[in-house]
């Protein structure tokens, strides 16, 4: 294994609720599809009334559920993965192996970006085949619910909307990262203590900093909270409306075309950059 | 021979104290150098400095590289120990060993494992069920598995229990010390490692304000044991320092011929730690 593989395979086996937690999630998928087999009857309907409604609204459920418990996960990894190090002193074992802090924070980041919205698609994939094939075998007349919707376009639909959604919520993620290398203690109360003040000051004294409104943006749901048009690309619910339609490329050219995600990532490079500083020089002896 | 650290004209502040002021030495391959000072002397600032740890001002060079600039690759060459209680806890046996093969280029887990097999430490164990002493044991089979030409020991053996302590430092300098690599340790318990130093540091409020190979020490330093009642007369010769032990005198003498000595009682080698009390005494910068 490569540095790279191996400070990743490091990061699985030391926060291991980032596998545990989705197979607890699939396990119950299981139960509850086998308590509620044959669910459509149970509904009322007659299997030729399961529309690919039904199962688009059924699915995109599933997959909200798994998002929204990803979200925090996601958020909780953040904010302990340098913290935890500095916590038990292992920092000082760390930091004597050959592994630069940037890559270290990379890996970190990388982990969270990239490998956590891979384990979500993973496990909303697998939550979808075991609750379609459990409600095929049990419905009479249903083992047609395969075909009811195009699969193929929905997961790679799907997978994109994670990745993409990550790229989106980069600001938010970097900002977790930072508090955990940062704060002297409590990295989960400082990442979320200073972004409200800051909009409480920002609401009172009419600053127009705007805080408030960024971060609605890029909360799950957040559209809920005053959130702008874009907000609605987090979460997963854009998606249950186009589960059938294949996301063509102007729609990804609008996506990258908006300049709140390249702001974005500017304040994500810099808070990355921070981050790696931090650790670098952080003398805590 | 080049030296494998060279340091140069080396300060470091915090505030307005200098927890090291001005300090330049080298070390070669084939030492094993004992910094040693008291408690806030400045030896963490500066091997904190020669590991790339934190700002300072000065030269240093270690293994052909600044530390500051290369910290991750100077590491592939180096090993360091700030304290032997850091390993993970989380981690198991087996996990950690993938790790050290995973990124670091000149480990060979053979050459851990078959330290370890001396040892009560089993691969599947987790860190976090090992008694201190083991933990020890695992650091030093780590180390050991390294193809290392520096190591740097910080205070390695704070809070571990003597047999441990002892274990410790003879499979360093027993099973890992060559004449192709050097061994940097600092420590404020002198007795302990004093027999397996070659060279000795004294620093004491961020000066080094003793160097030296330790076979040079009998032919510069020797102890005299007087009677009290005799002392009036011994202390005459000039002694650096002197102290009443009980019922007698000891005076440490740098470079007096043992035969001007005899006559006033018994002669010896001073030991590392008092030596090192008479210099930071002596030195009127207590």
């Amino acid at each position: 294994m490569n540095k790279f593989t191996t400070l990743v395979m490091r990061e699985l086996w030391e926060h291991q609720n980032l596998w545990r937690v989705p197979l607890i999630m699939l396990m119950l998928v299981v139960l509850a599809n086998l308590g509620f087999s044959g669910a459509a009857t149970w509904l009322g309907l007659a299997p030729a009334q399961v529309s690919s409604q039904v199962v688009g609204t059924t699915l995109g459920s599933l997959g909200s559920i798994v998002f929204f418990v990803f979200s925090f996960l996601v958020m909780f990894y953040l904010v302990d993965c340098l913290y935890a190090e500095r916590k038990d002193k292992s920092i000082l074992f760390w930091r004597s192996l050959p592994v630069s802090d940037t890559l270290a924070v990379l890996v970190k980041l990388f982990v969270a970006a990239v490998l956590i919205p891979i384990i979500i698609w993973l496990t909303i994939v697998v939550s979808h085949v075991a609750t379609l094939a459990i409600q095929s075998m049990a419905g009479e007349g249903n083992s047609g619910l395969f075909g009811l919707i195009d699969l193929g376009v929905y997961w790679r639909n799907l997978l994109f909307i994670l990745l993409l959604t990550s790229l989106w919520t980069l600001p938010l993620q970097t900002w977790f990262l930072f508090c955990s290398s940062w704060a002297k203690r409590t990295p989960f109360v400082a990442a979320l203590t200073i972004p409200v003040v800051i909009i409480l000051l920002d609401q009172i004294f009419s600053t127009g900093i705007g805080l408030g409104g960024h971060v609605a943006d890029r909360i799950p749901f957040g559209h809920r909270f005053g959130g702008g048009e874009s907000s609605l690309l987090v979460g997963l619910i854009g998606i249950t409306s186009s589960y059938a339609r294949d996301l063509s490329l102007s729609q990804f050219a609008v996506f990258f075309r908006q300049p709140g995600l390249w702001g974005g990532l500017a304040v994500a490079a810099c808070l990355a950059a921070i981050t790696v500083w931090t650790r670098r020089w952080r003398d805590d002896s | 021979m080049e030296p494998l650290i060279s340091v140069k004209n080396l300060s470091k502040r915090y505030g307005s104290t200098r927890a090291v002021d001005d300090v330049s030495f080298d070390v070669t391959a084939g030492e094993i150098v004992g910094l040693i000072g008291p408690n806030g002397a400045g030896k963490s600032t500066l091997l904190k400095s020669l590991l790339g740890l934190i700002h300072h001002d000065g030269e240093i060079n270690v293994l052909g590289q600044s530390p500051r600039g290369s910290r991750a690759a100077l590491l592939e060459s180096m090993s360091y120990i700030a304290d032997v209680a850091s390993l993970p806890e989380w981690i198991s046996v087996k996990r950690l060993l993938d790790v050290m093969a995973g990124v670091h280029p000149n480990f060979n887990r053979d050459r851990t494992l078959d330290y370890l097999e001396r040892t009560s430490v089993t691969t599947d164990q987790r860190v976090r069920a090992l008694s201190k002493g083991m933990k020890t044991q695992l650091h030093l089979a780590l180390i050991m598995g390294v193809d290392a030409r520096l190591l740097v020991l910080d205070e390695p053996t704070l809070g571990l229990d003597i047999i441990f302590r002892t274990e410790f430092y003879d499979t360093l300098a027993n099973d890992y010390f060559t004449p192709q690599r050097s061994i940097v340790v600092t420590t404020h318990q002198v007795e302990e490692i004093e027999q397996y130093l070659t060279r000795i540091m004294f620093i004491h409020r961020g000066r080094i304000l003793f160097d030296m190979l330790k076979c040079d020490i009998p032919n510069r330093f020797l102890r005299l044991t007087v009677e009290r009642e005799a002392a009036q007369r011994a202390l005459r010769l000039g002694p650096i320092h002197a102290r009443t032990v009980g019922e007698s005198e000891v005076l440490i003498f740098e470079n007096r011929a043992a035969a001007d000595l005899r006559s006033h009682g018994t002669v010896g080698v001073p030991g590392i730690a008092e030596l090192f009390v008479a210099k930071v005494k002596g030195s009127g910068n207590e």
